[in-house]
């Protein structure tokens, strides 16, 4: 807990791009995983027959599970923005380039963000 | 990530996995969200009708192994950032191990459930 604090700390202090998308990663990257616990878990209403499963499917078929699919869409494409320019970097030694990545990953972002509107919630 | 706390190999299959998941969600978000089939693709009798495919089983077999690993690997990297213990180092390390098998066991027997529904499958 201590260790959390002190990074809550480190973010307020160090309010640089930098910093928040290291943060941005991780909660991503939990939220994620943590759907995937619950994906597996819709998927195998599947054991209880074919009407089970498209009934535990129809689920996502509403407006607030439109809305939960664009919220999911948003962090995998955030996380995986922000792991290709961390990727990048590391690789290919462009450090002192990663601001500019930075900005690159958050126009694809915006991007995806639109798309997503059309083929996601409408 | 810290590569000195975690391993090389953990990090360095962190990576790997990553920048294979960049390919493997893309497809699977544009067969699920994007494509213009996205609303029938996720039922069952078009889940059933595409799960006649070797290829696409072999490709959600490796890319739930992949995720899992992904997924569990950086919560393992997120917790090993926090200096624990030793003894709530094992005990973590227990449960993402546990977390991982049930994952993927209860994956496979879905997808090997959905490719033994039709006759012409596997």
């Amino acid at each position: 807990m201590q260790k959390l604090k002190e990074g809550f700390k480190d973010l307020v202090k160090n309010r640089n791009p930098g910093m928040i998308s290291f943060w941005i990663h991780r909660v991503t990257g939990v939220a994620v995983t943590v759907f995937l616990f619950l994906h597996i878990f819709t998927l195998s209403s599947v054991f209880r027959g074919k009407d089970a499963y498209d009934y535990a499917i129809s689920k996502f078929d509403t407006k607030s599970g439109y809305i939960f699919q664009y919220v999911l869409l948003l962090a995998v494409a955030i996380h995986l923005l922000n792991g290709i320019r961390i990727t990048v970097a590391d690789f290919w030694g462009l450090t002192r380039s990663q601001k500019r990545l930075l900005w690159l990953s958050l126009l694809v972002l915006l991007l995806i963000t639109a798309v997503g509107v059309k083929t996601v919630l409408l | 990530m810290n590569m000195e706390k975690r391993g090389f190999w953990s990090w360095f299959l962190q990576r790997i996995t990553a920048l294979l998941l960049v390919m493997g969600m893309s497809v699977h978000f544009f067969t699920f969200h994007f494509s213009p089939s996205r609303y029938a693709s996720r039922y069952y009798d078009e889940i059933i009708h595409r799960f006649c495919s070797p290829g696409w089983i072999a490709f959600h077999i490796c890319l739930l192994a992949m995720v899992v690993f992904h997924g569990l690997n950086g919560l393992w990297g997120i917790l090993a950032d926090f200096n624990l213990s030793k003894r709530a180092n094992c005990f973590f390390r227990q449960i993402l191990w546990f977390a991982g098998f049930v994952l993927f066991g209860t994956g496979i027997y879905i997808l090997i459930w959905f490719a033994t529904r039709n006759n012409s499958g596997f």
